[in-house]
């Protein structure tokens, strides 16, 4: 733990330092430069630090989760996920939002409270399945038939079938070598579907032709709740299948973080948000299906740092706000990001250095592309004065600044998780 | 006679059906064979209240998907997704030519997999092999699907052929949890089963 403070403070030291010495023209083009500087300092030092506590083996560990509350854990995404959606309609609340899209978002809510209150596998399984169907329809009827949304709607189908299928396969209990993986494909093409999980993340573009407010339900619910579902199996599910389920989350995780961490770096400015968020989804899954307590707290940290800052985006007109959210989000030491995003890779650490060294690759491309967005809002910062309607945005930009340097007490408030 | 073989086949024929069959009436013929058909893989090892139940969701679905149609009658589809708007993409093959490589190509994998289902106290495994093969065509008819009204289709595919393979291989299982597995879908394809088509061609 004192490694962590020290980190924190050097890292907020540094950052500090550096921004207030810099000219003012100057900023905007240097921060990025500033932030993989100050980042790649503090992971050198974490990891340098924790890989001492952590020896890498070449066998992948299943049930490390025993000690887990599930139930602590869903009463925790339930409070949170009301909590950001009272949050964002508060931060988006001058950009008229339509009784449509607030009951939309509240419709997924109360199937979310479902989801996460309901024992049953099956019944877990189809209602995220109907998460995803309500989200659809709404998308159809707000931005048309376009080919992102219909990939949504096939998406959703999908999930369906794949889930029941499980769900068929999964409680026969006759289970060999081939339905145990047959089984895992389809639990982790449901799940990882619902969040947006390669290869069935192509819907995901959709995003961009809405508000974001219109695209909130999906980062508010459906990917901590498809989050909490993997986390539930991943405990309870047959070892034959966790094992599957955790070859799968690892590669798959991967192989989300980097493609959409490229995108994200790559992508117009109103698109950004939902490419770093794509990317910290396989992040999260990496995590999760790391089988570690550590790498389920990153998971968890980074939902509730995307609850915040994408909440703090979600304003249309904010400049300072928007640049306190992406500092957050970034990787940089000691923030949310930061603190998230090293966890993943702390608890990765047994599956060797070929998994670290992509985990930091894609660590290395979200502070790109964070980077860029903290750029454009430095520009835009500059060139309007403070607005009081930011107030709302800036608070939830500094909680999700503030979250990396108390992220170990906030984990046990919120999810009863003890480190 | 061997039944199991017969009723398999009869799964077969469903799964089929709904592999080819477009349009409205082509949906609602293909709710009613998969009720009959996995209903009748079901009833191996649930008897008649297996059969009653899947029949009963595919009949059910069917009628309303024929009615829905009728001047006068409510359209789900158009209050859900508003106005239907066309979108026009061409396509290699045709996609019946494409619907019948895929499941060729997905008939021989199930014939695999189904190699390692122990599908409950029925001696062979041409019942679970008909399940998959009916989950299967949901899968197809999804990925080459050309509008919301075959995802429906998809989706209680699926659902049809994981609820027989659920009542095959465990007999006592809850009927709620079937009648969920294979309603939600069958809702679905209600729902969206006059939704216009967004491709034109192909």
């Amino acid at each position: 733990m004192s490694v962590w403070v020290g980190v924190a403070l050097a890292g907020a030291l540094a950052l500090a330092t550096i921004s207030s010495a810099l000219p003012w023209r100057g900023r905007g083009r240097l921060v990025p430069y500033l932030m993989l500087l100050v980042a790649a300092a503090g992971v050198s030092l974490v990891l340098t630090a924790s890989l001492a506590h952590h020896p890498p083996s070449p066998l992948l560990v299943v049930g490390r989760l025993g000690g887990l509350s599930l139930d602590r854990l869903s009463l925790g995404v339930l409070v949170g996920g009301w909590s950001a959606l009272l949050l964002g309609i508060g931060v988006a609340r001058r950009t008229g939002t339509s009784g449509g899209t607030l009951g939309t978002a509240v419709g997924i809510g109360v199937i979310a409270c479902l989801a996460l209150l309901v024992t049953g596998l099956l019944p877990l399984l189809l209602l995220l399945a109907l998460m995803s169907a309500v989200l659809w329809v709404r998308w159809q009827r707000v931005a048309g038939p376009l080919l992102a949304i219909r990939s949504l709607g096939r998406q959703s189908a999908l999930l369906l079938c794949a889930l029941v299928a499980a769900a068929a396969v999964v409680p026969s209990q006759r289970i060999g070598a081939a339905p145990a993986a047959l089984a895992g494909m389809l639990v982790v093409g449901g799940l990882g579907g619902v969040a947006g999980l390669i290869p069935l993340s192509s819907w995901v573009g959709a995003v961009s032709k809405l508000t974001s407010a219109e695209a909130a339900p999906w980062r508010v619910w459906l990917v901590p709740v498809a989050i909490v579902a993997i986390a539930r199996v991943m405990v309870s599910g047959p070892t034959s299948l966790t094992q599957v389920m955790q070859m799968l989350l690892v590669g798959l995780g991967l192989a989300t973080a980097i493609f959409w961490g490229c995108a994200g770096f790559w992508a117009e400015p109103s698109t950004r948000y939902w490419r770093v968020l794509q990317a910290d989804v396989g992040f999260m899954c990496v995590g999760v299906g790391s089988g570690d307590l550590q790498g389920l707290a990153a998971a968890l940290l980074l939902i509730l740092v995307h609850w915040l800052a994408g909440a703090a985006l979600g304003e249309p007109r904010g400049a300072r706000s928007h640049l306190l959210a992406w500092v957050g989000l970034s990787g940089v030491p000691p923030f949310g990001g930061f603190t998230g995003r090293l966890l993943t890779v702390v608890g990765a650490t047994f599956l060797g250095p070929v998994v670290v060294g992509l985990l930091l690759l894609g660590f290395g491309l979200q502070l790109a592309a964070c980077g860029a967005g903290a750029r454009e809002a430095v520009r835009r910062a500059a060139a309007r004065g403070p607005q009081l309607s930011e107030l709302a945005g800036l608070a939830a930009g500094v909680a999700a600044l503030g979250i990396g340097l108390v992220g170990g007490p906030i984990l046990q408030l919120a999810f009863g998780l003890r480190l | 006679m061997n039944w199991a073989a017969v009723l398999a086949g009869f799964g077969f024929a469903a799964g089929a059906l709904a592999l080819f069959s477009i349009g409205p009436r082509g949906m609602a013929l293909s709710a009613a064979g998969l009720g009959l058909g996995m209903g009748g893989v079901a009833s191996l090892s649930s008897g008649p209240i297996g059969f009653g139940s899947l029949a009963a969701v595919g009949l059910v679905a069917a009628l309303l998907v024929l009615v829905s149609g009728r001047p006068g009658w409510p359209d789900p589809s158009r209050r859900l997704l508003g106005p239907g708007q066309a979108v026009d993409r061409p396509r290699v093959f045709g996609v019946r030519s494409l619907r019948a490589i895929l499941g060729a190509a997905g008939l021989y994998t199930d014939r695999l997999l189904s190699g390692h289902l122990t599908a409950g106290t029925v001696a062979t495994q041409g019942p679970g092999f008909a399940c998959l093969f009916v989950v299967e065509v949901g899968m197809i008819r999804i990925g080459t699907g050309r509008g919301p009204a075959e995802l429906g289709l998809g989706g209680l595919c699926a659902g049809m052929g994981a609820a027989g393979f659920l009542l095959l291989s465990v007999p006592g299982t809850a009927l709620a949890v079937v009648l969920l597995a294979a309603a939600a879908p069958a809702l679905a394809l209600v729902a969206l089963g006059r939704a216009t088509p967004w491709e034109t061609s192909g």
